[in-house]
């Protein structure tokens, strides 16, 4: 497993770094109190520092703890959970380091996103989740195909597989 | 009917001002929305009227009565709800008593959201064990009646407005200490059409605003037999939430039109209710 890894990373263009707050706008909310109970299921989430709401946007500006792991499925859920349906899903990624690979993929702890394309001269960059549940379902049609053209390459040394990770696409903005 | 250019005008108002957020924190009816999973909501309603309680007699007296109706509510997970209350009442008695317990069962089992909109599909299941004498043709599970109901809700939010739909069929049941006589009709349908419409704030700023909403809802229930009861209620009312996370409802029940006997023709209610997230882990 580790020779795999190492192999992968002396060929790669991965970007290590750290992704410090995302925006996400839920759907289908109705009012205030909703809002408040979809903050309160995202804030039992201990990856998550703290939470800034535009009530009039219904989204959240969401800060990460830097010490524990993201789990993005896991912002998905709650915000399910509270009966509602991720709208759009941003996330801001500070780079660290930068190793060649092909594809470019962006990692902090246990989570790989694939992403359109990395500027390595920003510091900073925002991704946006086009994964099913991440977008209205009106967009997931239209991204469908943008996610089929970023497939992976099937010849052995798929990230996903060695690193155990889900991975998710991103599109650079 | 003059009823029915008031809803209809109402619904042309509240359709004239549609943007913004939408509301469906129903008064009478339920939302095919679900609470938040693991969420815990508390109630305490009080029906109340000025009517004739039915005396052993045969001399009805009129009174004030009162049903107070605590109610907890359990998000047991995002797509299932769970309701249980109890009627503590002096509708057919002089003395308030413990008159009855209800247990609601919803299960969301379509959605289909977009931003600040949604439609979604419910079925429920409502369950009332009811100990009081039976003297009226009218069958309701709010209390008056023992039975199941069965059926479906669907409600559309656009923004500001919200509309919804449910249609249920009741089963009538035996109470305690009191057989279910022919008159009361072992089957009959329990039908709503609800419209609310949030009226302030204009924009959001933070949890503390205070919401304030404005509900139209209208009741039907027909029975399935040859003992024929018709009812239908129309219920104004007015909701203010605090802090967004405790509730306030204020309503009226009024008759548009019956063929039974019934304790009153008008009714008031007052609602508190206050929402623990994340109650349970």
């Amino acid at each position: 497993m580790y020779k795999f890894l190492v192999m992968l990373l002396l060929c790669s263009k991965i970007t290590y770094g750290q992704f410090t707050k995302a925006k996400l706008i839920a759907s289908g909310l109705t009012c205030s109190m909703c809002n408040l109970a979809t903050q309160k299921q995202l804030q039992s989430l201990n990856f998550i520092d703290s939470i800034v709401p535009d009530l009039e946007l219904n989204a959240f500006h969401i800060y990460f703890n830097q010490k524990q792991e993201i789990e993005f499925d896991l912002l998905k859920k709650k915000v399910e959970d509270a009966g509602f349906f991720v709208a759009e899903l941003k996330v801001t990624y500070k780079k660290n380091s930068t190793i060649n690979y092909r594809k470019p993929f962006l990692i902090s702890s246990t989570s790989l996103l694939h992403t359109d394309k990395f500027d390595e001269q920003k510091e900073f960059q925002e991704f946006k989740f086009i994964d099913e549940g991440f977008v209205t379902a009106k967009e997931n049609k239209k991204y469908r195909k943008t996610r089929s053209e970023m497939q992976l390459p099937r010849d052995g040394n798929e990230i996903p597989i060695i690193l155990n990770q889900k991975i998710y696409y991103v599109l650079a903005q | 009917m003059c009823w029915r250019n008031s809803l209809f005008t109402f619904l042309l108002i509240i359709g004239v001002f549609n943007n913004g957020f939408s509301q469906e924190l129903f008064v009478v009816s339920e939302p095919a929305s679900n609470l938040p999973a693991k969420a815990l909501s508390m109630r305490v309603s009080n029906k109340f009227m000025s009517g004739k309680r039915h005396h052993i007699s045969g001399k009805n007296e009129e009174n004030w009565m009162h049903r107070i109706i605590p109610e907890i509510g359990i998000g047991l997970n995002k797509k299932l709800n769970l309701r249980c209350s109890a009627f503590i009442a002096n509708y057919y008695q002089s003395n308030f008593k413990l008159e009855g317990i209800n247990c609601y069962l919803k299960y969301r089992f379509f959605s289909s959201d977009d931003l600040h909109r949604h439609f979604r599909m419910a079925a429920f299941s409502r369950v009332s064990i009811i100990d009081h004498d039976l003297y009226f043709r009218e069958i309701n599970l709010e209390g008056d009646n023992a039975g199941f109901n069965n059926g479906i809700v669907a409600t559309q939010l656009l923004h500001k407005l919200a509309i919804s739909a449910t249609f249920g069929h009741v089963y009538s049941l035996d109470h305690i200490g009191a057989r279910r006589p022919d008159f009361v009709a072992a089957h009959s349908l329990n039908y709503t059409i609800s419209t609310g419409y949030l009226l302030l704030p204009f924009h959001y700023k933070n949890y503390h605003q205070p919401n304030l909403n404005v509900y139209l809802e209208l009741n039907g229930r027909n029975s399935l037999s040859e003992y024929n009861s018709n009812v239908y209620d129309l219920y104004p009312a007015l909701q203010l939430i605090l802090k967004s996370y405790m509730r306030i409802d204020l309503g009226y029940r009024y008759q548009i039109k019956s063929n039974v006997a019934r304790n009153a023709y008008s009714a008031f209610l007052l609602r508190f209710e206050y929402n623990i997230f994340n109650a349970l882990k």
